[in-house]
């Protein structure tokens, strides 16, 4: 695969989709892995996962990467979202079968490692990794998916 | 989904301008047994800007461009008519309803430009 050049030109869209909201998110925020367009997980904000045991995923946060603000993206990043989106009964719009068990822990293991500990086996707890978006601390605390401003988040994700 | 622009993600781009979210309101279907449904409705502004985020650490994925707007002060018609007799006000139009679809005969038209001539 090539890489990319420099960005360049601008193009304007005109697009009627009722999606179009998560084409912005999808395209401006990451999650710790995104799906291929043939499908497989990958990571994105994370360099790799590993499972302990069946219940225990550690993960190896993405080095070197900043919000367009400057802050940089570690354990406390991912940890802070995770916590956020999962006080939601239904934090997915597509559905509740992106829901991580609510009843999972995400621990700092150190600046750019975390562990969750889920209370059952979830072999797509991975996959549904891709639904959870890692934000910056301004958006949780000025902008937060609906609880910053209205105090809940269910129905305006 | 993201109600203001500011610097929240790590994405390929960067949300500078606008919003564009839905909102929901929870409609109770059965109350025994419990069952509803959500009516959702889109709140957009003009303009949704995304600037390329020079940083991103897949070169390979992007940014290949260096600014997306949507435009949403534009209905699909004069959309439609905007892409194809316009330049630089329109690139792209999605959603074309197939009735809507068919490719013009006349030369100087690109072949990807497939909406029927103004009427």
């Amino acid at each position: 695969m090539t890489h990319a050049t420099h960005p360049r030109g601008t193009i304007h869209v005109v697009d009627p989709s009722p999606l179009n909201w998560l084409y912005v998110t999808y395209n401006t925020v990451e999650e710790l892995v995104r799906v291929t367009p043939g499908g497989k997980v990958r990571p994105a904000a994370m360099r790799w996962y590993r499972w302990k045991d069946e219940r225990t995923l550690d993960v190896r946060v993405r080095e070197g990467e900043r919000f367009p603000d400057g802050e940089p993206l570690t354990a406390a990043t991912v940890q802070r979202s995770f916590d956020e989106q999962t006080r939601w009964t239904a934090p997915h719009p597509p559905g509740t079968h992106f829901n991580i068990d609510p009843r999972t822990r995400c621990e700092v293991r150190g600046r750019n490692r975390v562990r969750f500990h889920l209370p059952r086996a979830d072999g797509l707890a991975v996959g549904k990794l891709r639904a959870t978006h890692i934000m910056s601390t301004r958006f949780w605390e000025e902008v937060g998916f609906g609880y910053a401003r209205s105090g809940r988040g269910e129905g305006h994700w | 989904m993201i109600d203001a622009p500011g610097p929240w993600g790590t994405g390929p781009f960067v949300l500078t301008e606008g919003h564009s979210i839905i909102d929901t309101e929870q409609a109770v279907t059965s109350r025994d047994p419990f069952a509803c449904i959500w009516l959702p409705t889109e709140d957009r502004t003009p303009r949704v800007r995304l600037l390329a985020n020079p940083g991103y650490w897949d070169r390979r994925r992007g940014p290949r461009l260096a600014e997306v707007v949507f435009r949403n002060d534009l209905s699909s018609r004069d959309a439609l008519d905007a892409v194809c007799t316009t330049e630089g006000e329109v690139d792209i139009v999605t959603a074309v309803p197939p009735a809507r679809r068919s490719v013009s005969s006349a030369p100087s038209t690109p072949t990807w430009c497939r909406s029927r001539p103004p009427t």
